[in-house]
This record gives structure tokens, C-alpha cells and sequence, in this order.
């Protein structure tokens, strides 16, 4: 086998905090070989990102490095990256040239007040003396090989005025133009709606074997890791605790982690199940609603029966969430019925006044997407949890104390820890004071908005199941908001297709995936990266089945 | 836009009336507080007189009436005649704002040309020693009030080097006409108002940039044009710091209003002949026609600069220019 690209040898990084030093990677050795795609896996807080940050030389002024990266390009002297000073040429010419990276914001990762073409030709003339239309030229060329269309008034446009997958594609043009020999890819489809991930994904795959340069690909997907990958690194707490092939990896993985990372996957999530007898609690009829004119709901109709799961799933801009927010009356929306089979009986959502709202919001709560924005920072968790029950005005200051116990118990949380704040706690822990705020006034319909995806893949097998768990002791049912299909398939017992404000498809989630009649629900399942590298992901052509992006 | 200029008339309609009514406030006009002023030197004026002069100044007619004749004639450009001064508010007001307008834009030039690097620096060299010592200095000239800093700055200025900074002017060349000498002597006086108006907005600049700028340096733009191989300096100049001043463009539009009200106090205190005195004094005296004349045109100038600060930032900022 010929000398690899990169070799990366007994990196260690330290950051220096007030607390002391936080060490990051512990002797992280691995190599990046020609002509490939080398996979980083691990969950947050593992190290992958420092390493790529590592090798672009990126890391903050705090933080302390030893070890050592040396790059072996092509027809050139080896570079010791890691010993080049930060003012020395060499570095600059570097970054955004023999090694460039993609990054995972697609949103901030691009200047909001430069123009697009503007962007991506300063990375030729960074590294080329060349004239600043020949750049622009060259730009466009790129754009084009990135699959814009349109090049000539994109270029002349802002990124504000692109859709998240554009962007990505400009960053994408940005790094690729110089070519570089080492393309580092950061969980740059993290942030993207799973139709659009699929396509990057395959733009990737196609230009690594266009320009037969290699790619660091970090993820924390090890869907993604199957469907890109030809090696893997699997990373946990700052070491390499497993490298191979693709299939090597994840047919027979080696290390406990990686089995434990591969049965976190969501198909391994087991069935809620459920004994109680099917009693109808929402009913939703022709609800719509407009934003300045525009129809963001368009007549959508669905029935929810008790202790099931009913998973609502679309891309962003298809109308869930203001769906869900109408269903709360959170907005009010314009026409149609809500109808809730509350304790005593049944009751028109859509036509009650706040105050007559406030009983019922008890029997309906919601657990939200973001576990650190969604809990007060200045407020205990003892604080947090009872200001429901002080709310809707429900026992004393002894017997909330015991609530509170309880809940946490029920959510698998020492009670202990009601006196502390919430940054004291991990994503996975919040989330589960979250969980524990909804079900503490004990509701029937809990609302999941995306209540999962920000969660590593380990912990979210965990909520998921101590959501399943709850559902069957408590008789919950869950609207279930996710864009991830694979949680859906696992977790609901129905699934709602969303497009465009319209429902394209509702039905038995078995029934759905096995069987997708609507075009769309076919272009969302065919973009699932699944975690084997012998189902290679071919999504459907978007343009191809008539489907605007939203 | 053009929503935005119709927008305006009712606005400033609205300002006119109230503008009015707070002039009439204070019991008395114009009359009785000569008339006070007389009686304190033992002149008696007949009934008649009295009357004569208020008629003569229109003020026997009833308020709708005054309100009218006043704020039509400053449509068309006669801003009244004062009554203290005994001249038109227009001259009054246009000898002046030349002076003011020097000063003001001289001020916030020290202003931004010091303030702004050090906020740059302070930003890159977060926790630095001269961070500390910037913010220490910054912070001190804050808390000073500025008259005060006038105050020592002309006691300073006297006992060493025997000078006195008054006005904008020696007095020899105070009525003198235009001169290369006199344009010299400007400049020998301007320096003091400058850097005691320019060190009140140092503090909040320095702070304001350096926290922008934090930011801004944080933001994941900033590490793709590092990855991109973008040299340092041109990377913290074309990206961060271009986005991190846009809010001080949109001041600008403030320096309008300010040409009229601004520095009140340090005007008096350095015997400038700015517009800020001639406010203070024409609201002490009820000299009816230049106050509310000064404070009609301060309002028009606050509406006019803030849409001036907002056709700037939408020049500026393409994010604005296209919403």
C-alpha cells in the first residue's frame, strides 16, 4: 500500500479553562490514505471535531497541542503541520489549499454581506496570482460542478437569499476550488433536512472520485458513515477506539463502543406496545392557516387514539410545526376544527378562551426540541419542575417537594439533584427534566417537538425508550414532530406525511414505509442513509418528480 | 421608501402641535417677562402698550390662530423673528450651524478614529494587559461629565501656557473677515470642544466595537475565510470588523439632531457660538418664536436623520436592502 496522505501520530490537546485543563484528544494516532474517504464517528464530546480542527489548525489560543500531523502531498516535500508556526506562509497556503474544510453550519459559515461569487473566487486569489475575473470565471465553473444552476445571478447574490443545501454547495465550491489534496468534512449535512443530506452526500461521493483527492468525513451518522465511507475512525472521550474498513467496522465491529453505538441506532429501539383499549383523543378537521398571505397549513384532517404515537414528519417549511402550534392554540389558526376528548368529555380546541384553555392545558403538554434553550438557567430544577403544578394552583409546598421526587425518579434522575441549576446537567439528562416538567401536571397528550434530534444517537435510544416506557405505564399519547425517518419508523405507530402545508399521506407507519404511494414520502425514504454499506444510498431526483424545495 | 417619506408628515404634524403646546406651558409670554424685566428697573408700560405689543406680535389672537401663522411660516422657511436677540431666528440659526456642524463631525472624527481601533484591539486581545488599561481609561472618561473636562481642560491650558480657550475665536479675529489667519486661529480653538465633545462618546464607542466585534469573531464565517487561507489582517478587516461597524453607521443619522441640542452645556461652559447655547437660552427667556423654531427643526432633524441612518445601513448591509 503506498505512503498515506496523512498521518496523524499521538495527538494530544489540552484546553486550558479556569478549571483546569480539559484534555480533548489523548493520543490520537491515525492515518488518512490516498484516493479515499476516511470516516471520524463518535458522539459529541469525543474528540472528532478538535481532530479536524487539529490538522486545519484552527484550534482556539487555549488550547495546548502535542504529537504530531504531518501532511504527504502529492509530488511535494512532507509538511509537518502541526509544527508550523502561526505566522508562517506555509500555513496560509495550507488551509483552503492543499487542505481545505467543509463546515457544519451551512447558515453562518458564509459572510452575510459579501456576495456569493465574491466568496468563493477570494479563496483563488488566496492562493493563485491570478487576475480577479479569471478568479470569477473560475468560480463559476465551480458553482456549476457543485450543481448550481443559474450561475451568473447566483453568483451576484447574497447567501441569505440561498436555502440551507445551497449554501452547503457553495462551501462545498469554496473549499474544492484550490484543489486540495485533504477535504475535511464536518458533520456538514448535520444541520440539513434528510432529502437535501442525501444529495450532498452523493455530490461528495462523486467529486472525491471526480478530483481523486481524499476526504476526512466527521459525522456522528453512522447511516452516514455506511452510505460515504470507505474507512472509519470510531472516536470516543478524545481516543481512537477502533479503525478499519467500512465493513470491517460496522459488519464486525470489534470494540464494545461501536457495538454499543450500532445498537443505538433507531431500528434497535423496541416497540412501545400498548394494552389499553382504542379510545379516540384528538380529532383535526380542515385546519388552516396563513402567514402573510401565504398557506402554511392547507386543510389537514387526522385522528389520534389514545396510548398511540402519531409521527408527523416533513422537511423545514412544510407546515409541522405551525400545525402543532395551532393544534396547542399557541396561534390561532384560521379555520377548521380541533376537537380534544379531555376528562370531561369532548371539547372544540379551536373556539375556547384562554381561561377556559387553562384547565385542559394540563391534560396537554409539550417536550421540546432544544434541551439547553428550554430550561431557565437561573431557575433550580426544583424551581422548574413545580412552576407547573404552582400554575394551575395544585397542592402545597410538602407535597409539590414530593411530586417533584417522584418525577424525577420516573425520568431515571437521582431526586437529589432537584437543587441544582440546569448547566450542572448533560443534553440527555435535560432533556429528561424536560420530559419530566410535561408530565408532571399528568397529561394525556404530550407533544414531542423534535424532542430527540438534538441528542446523540446513544441518548436518544435512551429517551426514546424511556418515552416508550412512560407511554405504556401511563397511557400517554404522543404527537411525535421529527424529521429523522428512522426514529419515526420505530417509535410511532402512524406517521403523517407533510409537504408544502398539504398532508400527501397518512397511515400505519408499517404500511407507509413499506408501501409509499405519494411521490414524496418515496423522495424522503429514498434519502435514508441506512448503516450498511451494502444498501448504497440513491435518493430520488427531486426535480425529477416535480417537488419544489420548500 | 416612498411609504417611509409619507410617513413622515404626520409624524412631524404631530411634533409641530406638541411643540407648541409646551412652549405656551409656562404662564406668561414673551411680553410679561419683558415686562418683569422692566418693572425691576422701575419702568412702567401703559395698558395700552401692552396691548399694542402683543398685537404687534401676534399673541392676542386666540392659539389656533398663533399655532397656524407660526407653523406655516416655517413651512415656507421663516423661522420667526426673536425677540431676544431682535433679529430673524434664521440668521441666528445659520451663522451658528456652520460653527456646530464643524464641531460635531470634528468630534465624532477623534471620536471614531481613536475609539474605534482601540475597540478592534481591545476585541482581538481579549484579557490583554492594554485591554484592561483601555477599558480602565475608557471607562473614567465615561464617568466624567464633560463640562468638567472643559472646565480643566481651560484651567490647564491657562496656567500653562497662559492661553484662554473661549469661544472658537481670539477676539481680534472675532469679527474679522475671512482670513488664512483666522482659519488658523479656528483651528487653534476647535481642538479643545472637539476633544472634550469626542472623549464623552469614546467609552461607549471602545465598548460597543469590542463587543460587536466578540461577537462577530466568534461567528463561523470567520473560520471558513481562515480555512479559505485569507490573511489574517485582511480576514479581521473585510469580514468581522466590516460587520461589527455597521451599527455605528447607522449613528450617523443621529449627528442631525445633535447639530441643534447636542453639548448644550459644554458650549456654555467653552462660550462656543454653537446652536446648543442659543437653545438653552432662548428656552429661559420664553423667547417664543426661536425656541419653538429650534425644537420644530431639531424634530425634523431626528426624523430626517433616522431615515438617513436607515438608507445608509441598507447601503451597507444587503440583508437590510432586501427585506
Amino acid at each position: 500500500m503506498s505512503e498515506p496522505l496523512l498521518t496523524v501520530k499521538d495527538l494530544v490537546v489540552d484546553f486550558r479553562t479556569e478549571l483546569g485543563d480539559v484534555r480533548a484528544l489523548d493520543k490520537v494516532s491515525f492515518d488518512v490514505p490516498r484516493d479515499c474517504i476516511t470516516a471520524v464517528v463518535g458522539e459529541s464530546g469525543s474528540g472528532k471535531t478538535v481532530t479536524g480542527n487539529s490538522i486545519m489548525r484552527l484550534l482556539p489560543e487555549s488550547a495546548h497541542v502535542t504529537g504530531e500531523i504531518v501532511l504527504h502531498p502529492r509530488g511535494e516535500e512532507p509538511i509537518s503541520i502541526s509544527s508550523l508556526a502561526e505566522r508562517d506562509p506555509r500555513l496560509r497556503s495550507l488551509r483552503g489549499g492543499l487542505v481545505s474544510m467543509v463546515f457544519q453550519e451551512p447558515m453562518t459559515a458564509l459572510s452575510p454581506v459579501h456576495r456569493i461569487g465574491d466568496q468563493v473566487a477570494e479563496a483563488v486569489l488566496c492562493h493563485r496570482p491570478v487576475s480577479r475575473e479569471a478568479a470569477w470565471n473560475e468560480a463559476a465553473a465551480m458553482l456549476e460542478q457543485v450543481g448550481l444552476t443559474d450561475i451568473d445571478k447566483r453568483m451576484r447574490m447574497y447567501p441569505f437569499e440561498f436555502s440551507g443545501g445551497m449554501r452547503q454547495r457553495v462551501i462545498i465550491a469554496i473549499a474544492l476550488i484550490c484543489h486540495p489534496q485533504l477535504l475535511i468534512c464536518d458533520e456538514p449535512t448535520t444541520a440539513l433536512d434528510v432529502t437535501i443530506q442525501a444529495e450532498i452526500l452523493v455530490l461528495i461521493r462523486s467529486l472525491q472520485r471526480k478530483l481523486n483527492n481524499s476526504v476526512l468525513f466527521i459525522t456522528h451518522d453512522l447511516g452516514v458513515v455506511a452510505q460515504i465511507a470507505d474507512r472509519v475512525v470510531v472516536m470516543y472521550d478524545g481516543q481512537v477506539v477502533e479503525t478499519g474498513s467500512v465493513r470491517q467496522v460496522l459488519k464486525n465491529p470489534q470494540h464494545s463502543y461501536t457495538r454499543h453505538l450500532l445498537a443505538s441506532m433507531p431500528d434497535a429501539v423496541t416497540d412501545p406496545g400498548s394494552d389499553f383499549p382504542v379510545n379516540r383523543l384528538l380529532s383535526v378537521e380542515n385546519l388552516s392557516k396563513s402567514f402573510a398571505g401565504q398557506e402554511v397549513v392547507r386543510s389537514v384532517s387526522f385522528d389520534v387514539d389514545e396510548s398511540t404515537t402519531l409521527g408527523i414528519v416533513g422537511e423545514s417549511g412544510s407546515g409541522k410545526t405551525t400545525l402543532v402550534r395551532s393544534i396547542l392554540r399557541a396561534i390561532d389558526p384560521d379555520s377548521g376544527a380541533v376537537r380534544y376528548n379531555s376528562r370531561d368529555g369532548w371539547r372544540e380546541l379551536d373556539g375556547l378562551t384562554p381561561r377556559q384553555l387553562l384547565p385542559l392545558r394540563r391534560e396537554i403538554q409539550m417536550i421540546f426540541q432544544d434541551p439547553f434553550a428550554s430550561l431557565n438557567p437561573r431557575m433550580t430544577v426544583q424551581a422548574i419542575l413545580e412552576e407547573p403544578l404552582i400554575i394551575h394552583d395544585l397542592g402545597d409546598r410538602a407535597w409539590r417537594k414530593q411530586r417533584v421526587a417522584e418525577m424525577l425518579q420516573k425520568v431515571q434522575l437521582d431526586p437529589g439533584v432537584a437543587s441544582r441549576f440546569p448547566h450542572a446537567f448533560s443534553g440527555g439528562q435535560r432533556q429528561r427534566i424536560g420530559i419530566a416538567r410535561a408530565l408532571i401536571l399528568e397529561p394525556r397528550l404530550v407533544v414531542c417537538d423534535e424532542s430527540v434530534s438534538a441528542l446523540d444517537v446513544s441518548v436518544q435510544a435512551q429517551i426514546l425508550d424511556l418515552l416508550a416506557d412512560l407511554q405504556a405505564e401511563l397511557g400517554l399519547t404522543y404527537l411525535f414532530v421529527a424529521h429523522d425517518l428512522r426514529v419515526v419508523r420505530d417509535f410511532c405507530d402512524h406517521v403523517l406525511v407533510m409537504y408544502a402545508g398539504s398532508v400527501v399521506e397518512q397511515g400505519p407507519v408499517e404500511e407507509i414505509f413499506a408501501n409509499p404511494k405519494h411521490d414524496y414520502t418515496r423522495l424522503l425514504l429514498s434519502a435514508i442513509p441506512l448503516p450498511d454499506p451494502d444498501e448504497k444510498l440513491e435518493p430520488l431526483n427531486r426535480a425529477e418528480l416535480n417537488l419544489a424545495e420548500l | 421608501m416612498l411609504r417611509r417619506l409619507l410617513g413622515m408628515i404626520p409624524t412631524l404634524a404631530v411634533i409641530s402641535v406638541l411643540v407648541f403646546i409646551v412652549i405656551q406651558l409656562p404662564e406668561g409670554d414673551i411680553v410679561t417677562s419683558t415686562l418683569d424685566r422692566l418693572s425691576a428697573t422701575g419702568v412702567e408700560m401703559s395698558d395700552d402698550r401692552i396691548r399694542n405689543l402683543r398685537a404687534q406680535y401676534n399673541l392676542d389672537q386666540p392659539l389656533p390662530v398663533q399655532y397656524l401663522s407660526w407653523i406655516g411660516n416655517f413651512i415656507t422657511g421663516d423661522m420667526g423673528f426673536s425677540y431676544l436677540y431682535a433679529r430673524p431666528v434664521n440668521e441666528l440659526v445659520w451663522e451658528r450651524l456652520g460653527y456646530t456642524l464643524l464641531v460635531t463631525v470634528g468630534a465624532l472624527l477623534f471620536t471614531w478614529l481613536l475609539a474605534l481601533p482601540i475597540g478592534i484591539y481591545s476585541a482581538v486581545r481579549q484579557y490583554s494587559v492594554a485591554d484592561y488599561a483601555f477599558t480602565t481609561a475608557g471607562l473614567i472618561g465615561l464617568a466624567t461629565p464633560n463640562f468638567l473636562i472643559a472646565l480643566i481642560l481651560m484651567y490647564l491650558g491657562y496656567t500653562w501656557f497662559g492661553l484662554s480657550f473661549g469661544g472658537l475665536f481670539s477676539p481680534e479675529f472675532l469679527n474679522a473677515p475671512w482670513s488664512w489667519a483666522r482659519f488658523v486661529d479656528l483651528l487653534a480653538h476647535l481642538w479643545i470642544p472637539v476633544i472634550v465633545i469626542g472623549t464623552s462618546g469614546m467609552a461607549v464607542t471602545m465598548r460597543l466595537m469590542r463587543a460587536n466585534l466578540l461577537d462577530e469573531l466568534r461567528k463561523p464565517y470567520v473560520t471558513t475565510a481562515r480555512a479559505k487561507g485569507v490573511p489574517p489582517l485582511k480576514l479581521l478587516l473585510k469580514y468581522p470588523v466590516r460587520i461589527a461597524i455597521n451599527p455605528f453607521i447607522s449613528t450617523i443619522g443621529l449627528l442631525l439632531p445633535a447639530l441643534i441640542s447636542g453639548e448644550a452645556i459644554v458650549g456654555v461652559v467653552l462660550n462656543l457660538p454653537t446652536t446648543g447655547p442659543l437653545l438653552v437660552q432662548s428656552l429661559i427667556t420664553q423667547d417664543m418664536y426661536l425656541a419653538g423654531s429650534l425644537i420644530m427643526l431639531l424634530s425634523v432633524l431626528t426624523v430626517t436623520g433616522m431615515l438617513l441612518s436607515d438608507l445608509l445601513l441598507a447601503w451597507v448591509d444587503p440583508r437590510i436592502r432586501y427585506e
